[in-house]
């Protein structure tokens, strides 16, 4: 077939008119969920100037922090998990070679080098991407006794996460793990916050009537420990 | 992007005014299917053996054995993933969605071997760019970046004559995005085609 070169020219011209413009729309991402599973996401965060294996006895609050209100889009927060998650941690404290101290109430005297060396915090959020709300600090975590081992905090704290971590998107129903440092100094920002050394968060796993949240809960709080080989005594 | 899209834009004028200047008269029009594998950056992101790839193209036989053209194609990567996100103390772990959408547009100039109506082996490349989208699904979040690139595209390949008019083709393309904002844009395709001229 021979065309005139103007008119095979101006043929040319319409279909790279029509193709680049095309381009601009066009896109192909054949994926597709199979599985709520599929959404649950993991997030860890350390502290790279830390050596975990320093430490060794920790105490962990035998509740779990709801923050949650009735915002659009948030979820209810039962209880029904609260035991099966507090008991997975503390397997996996243990596995790394961690001990856990009963911090009695009111708080005592402990024996001398029984201080423990992290506290670990577990929070749930049922608010979607709420900055103000997720950010836990004193106000939510003032009533624990065991900051009676640590004086020198009280109202006002925050906490100081590790490095350029900020609490971007996340969804109702998010789970956080936070380990802190109370015998580091506090950082000097305004408001004071206690060092956090490292933060596991499983996203939007809690809420609803999933009869499989506890498989996820579990996966998700050993996805984190995994997630985190630097973490543990040895 | 702007410096990108003028080069591109020069480089696809030259090529139509090179074509309509020619006193040759005859052109090659054909479209192909390709499967296609990425390459370094490319298949870090989404390392996919690709069956999503089509291309359509014009050649000015300028002289019998060499022809100025243009090639437009469309190539996607998918890929499904749990790996490890790591970033600077941060580690995010979840099923991922990679893709990579890419556009390339390119002038092409081909050289021929054998006789103008017989089985026709030929070389030549392709000048011009690459728009490509990137995407990465994770949880209920997505990412989404655009790049262009500047790029080549080496080919290889053969025509064979069906009949008078038809052509059925056979190449194998390099495919090469210089880098841009830290990505470089490679793979390889494999084409089937068939050509009118």
């Amino acid at each position: 077939m021979n065309n005139t070169p103007r008119k095979t020219v101006r043929k040319t011209v319409l279909v790279g008119a029509a193709l680049s413009l095309g381009i601009g729309a066009a896109a192909c991402y054949p994926g597709s969920i199979e599985n709520i599973q599929e959404l649950d996401v993991v997030v860890t965060v350390q502290d790279t100037s830390v050596d975990y294996s320093q430490f060794l006895l920790y105490a962990m609050p035998d509740t779990i922090v709801q923050i949650n209100d009735t915002a659009e889009g948030s979820v209810e927060l039962g209880r029904d998990h609260d035991a099966l998650i507090l008991s997975t941690i503390a397997q996996r404290m243990a596995q790394l070679g961690y001990v856990r101290v009963t911090i009695p109430e009111p708080p005592q005297v402990l024996p001398p080098d029984s201080t423990p060396d992290l506290v670990v915090l577990v929070t749930s959020v049922g608010v979607e991407n709420s900055y103000y709300a997720w950010y836990p600090g004193w106000g939510y975590w003032g009533w624990w006794p065991g900051w009676g081992y640590w004086p020198g905090y009280g109202p006002g704290y925050g906490w100081g996460y590790p490095g350029y971590w900020v609490q971007g998107s996340y969804q109702a129903g998010t789970l956080f793990m936070d380990m802190l440092d109370p015998n580091a100094p506090a950082q000097p920002v305004e408001p004071p916050e206690i060092p956090v050394v490292w933060t596991g968060a499983l996203n939007g796993v809690l809420g609803g009537s999933s009869a499989g949240t506890a498989t996820r809960l579990t996966d998700g709080i050993n996805r984190a420990f995994d997630q985190s080989p630097y973490l543990g005594r040895n | 992007m702007g410096k990108t899209m003028r080069v591109a834009a020069a480089a696809l004028f030259l090529t139509l005014v090179l074509s309509a200047e020619s006193r040759a008269q005859q052109w090659f029009w054909g479209m192909e299917y390709m499967v296609s594998t990425p390459m370094s950056d490319t298949k870090e992101f989404a390392n996919d053996f690709s069956w999503r790839n089509f291309g359509i193209q014009g050649r000015n036989l300028v002289k019998d054995n060499i022809s100025v053209g243009l090639y437009f194609g469309w190539n996607v990567f998918a890929e499904k993933t749990d790996t490890l996100i790591s970033f600077q103390g941060l580690d995010v772990s979840g099923v991922q969605y990679r893709y990579v959408n890419a556009f390339p547009i390119m002038a092409t100039a081909h050289y021929y071997f054998g006789r103008r109506r017989g089985i026709r082996p030929f070389i030549g490349t392709g000048a011009g760019t690459y728009h490509s989208k990137y995407r990465l699904e994770i949880g209920q979040v997505a990412f989404e970046a655009n790049q262009w690139h500047l790029g080549i595209a080496p080919e290889a390949g053969v025509i064979i004559p069906i009949n008078w008019n038809a052509r059925a083709m056979l190449n194998v393309r390099y495919n090469y995005g210089v880098k841009a904002n830290g990505i470089t844009l490679t793979y390889w395709t494999f084409g089937v085609g068939i050509g009118w001229m």
